[in-house]
């Protein structure tokens, strides 16, 4: 069997950080799903994990008035260069 | 590997909103960005998704086609989680929308009986069909020539298609890679079981090497499918209270993945003049609010729900 669509079925695009508010995918990630192979579906699910951290942060960064525009969201996520905030939520 | 041909896109969505295919209908096959250096490129889209998810799909179609021009929208069936996109892709691309047959003089209509957007408590925006395909038609898309057959079963009007050249199969909600859809036909006292065989003998004939379905991701091993198909309408057989029991749930998982979260009272209130699910009931033999509960407890049970008090939330 095929990896899961990582969809939960919200699919709305958050004008801000270009990911959908569900799944955290980009429009190119869900557009390209069907198509992928088992690595590069991988690789996303990968991308979505360090997003998730990466949209803790933003999201508690924007309740205190320092949203940078996402700015900061992609390098820090990869680079796990995370601070201990982020895991709050 | 699972190659479809350059000239074909399949985005695969959910279980509210159906899978699209793509194709570019003009040679070469071109996809943004490239799309956008030579427009003006034409492009044919099977199927649109639920009216909930229709500025993603719009998004989505636009992603691929850049300024090129969406000239057609064809669609299998007009269940509401596969033509629910039509209305706001005819508006904003201008395509043409061809739809089954069978189905041309209730859209013309706007029948929400026939379309079963009324007893299922579905929403569908209305729309216009240009035109009609049905089983025997061909027509060419994607740089293939598509054969149109009938596939009964989960909706008497459905269709699907097939490339013989590339070996691809559009199978709708006539065989996912682990089943099928819903055989409505048999809850209102019609026959679906013995179509359903029929179309998956068909497909078998068809022998496909790429399958495309309405829901969930694309396969190859179609043996293993029909396989798994075919124990399962076996199932269904044996145990009679087996589809109007999955028909309800389906429609209450349907509902939770629209509406997110739900007043239990008020939802079985609403639902309980959904004419679906009083035939459900009707076979079943029980009361349709005890039967609701029963399937929010079996979705939450498996995790597809929550329940807090009064409260039902999809998960």
């Amino acid at each position: 069997m095929s990896i899961a669509s990582p969809c939960i079925s919200v699919c709305r695009m958050d004008g801000a950080s270009k990911l959908c508010e569900g799944c955290l995918r980009t429009i190119d990630e869900i557009a390209s799903w069907g198509g992928m192979s088992e690595q590069e579906k991988l690789m996303v699910c990968d991308a979505i994990e360090h997003r998730k951290v990466a949209h803790a942060r933003l999201s508690a960064d924007v309740e205190g008035g320092r949203y940078d525009g996402g700015k900061s969201m992609e390098s820090e996520a990869v680079n796990g260069n995370l601070s201990s905030r982020a895991n709050k939520r | 590997l699972k190659r479809l041909p350059e000239a074909i896109r399949f985005i695969e969505r959910d279980w509210l909103s159906c899978n699209q295919v793509l194709m570019c209908d003009s040679s070469p096959a071109l996809w943004q960005p490239k799309a956008d250096l030579h427009a003006p490129l034409r492009y044919t889209l099977i199927d649109s998704g639920y009216s909930k998810h229709q500025a993603l799909t719009l998004q989505l179609v636009k992603h691929w086609i850049g300024s090129g021009r969406l000239s057609r929208l064809i669609n299998t069936h007009l269940h509401s989680d596969h033509c629910g996109g039509n209305a706001l892709l005819a508006e904003s691309t201008g395509c043409a929308i061809y739809v089954p047959q069978a189905s041309l003089a209730d859209v013309q209509a706007w029948d929400r009986v026939a379309l079963s957007y009324a007893g299922t408590g579905q929403y569908c925006p209305q729309f216009k069909a240009a035109g009609a395909l049905k089983p025997g038609d061909t027509f060419d898309a994607g740089g293939l020539l598509w054969q149109v057959h009938a596939a009964p079963g989960h909706d008497a009007k459905s269709l699907i298609f097939f490339a013989p050249q590339e070996g691809i199969l559009v199978s709708a909600d006539a065989l996912w890679e682990n089943g099928f859809g819903i055989l409505f036909p048999e809850l209102v006292g019609d026959s679906g079981m013995a179509e359903q065989e029929a179309v998956l003998n068909l497909i078998e004939a068809l022998d496909p090497r790429l399958v495309l379905p309405g829901h969930g991701a694309m396969f190859e091993d179609v043996t293993a499918a029909l396989g798994r198909a075919r124990s399962r309408l076996t199932a269904l057989r044996e145990k009679p209270d087996r589809n109007p029991r999955n028909a309800i749930k389906a429609l209450v998982k349907f509902a939770l993945l629209e509406h997110e979260q739900l007043n239990i009272e008020r939802f079985i209130q609403t639902q309980s003049e959904t004419t679906i699910n009083l035939a459900s009931a009707k076979l079943l033999g029980r009361p349709l609010p005890e039967l609701l509960r029963t399937a929010l407890n079996d979705l939450a049970s498996i995790g597809a729900a929550r329940i807090e008090g009064e409260l039902a939330f999809n998960v």
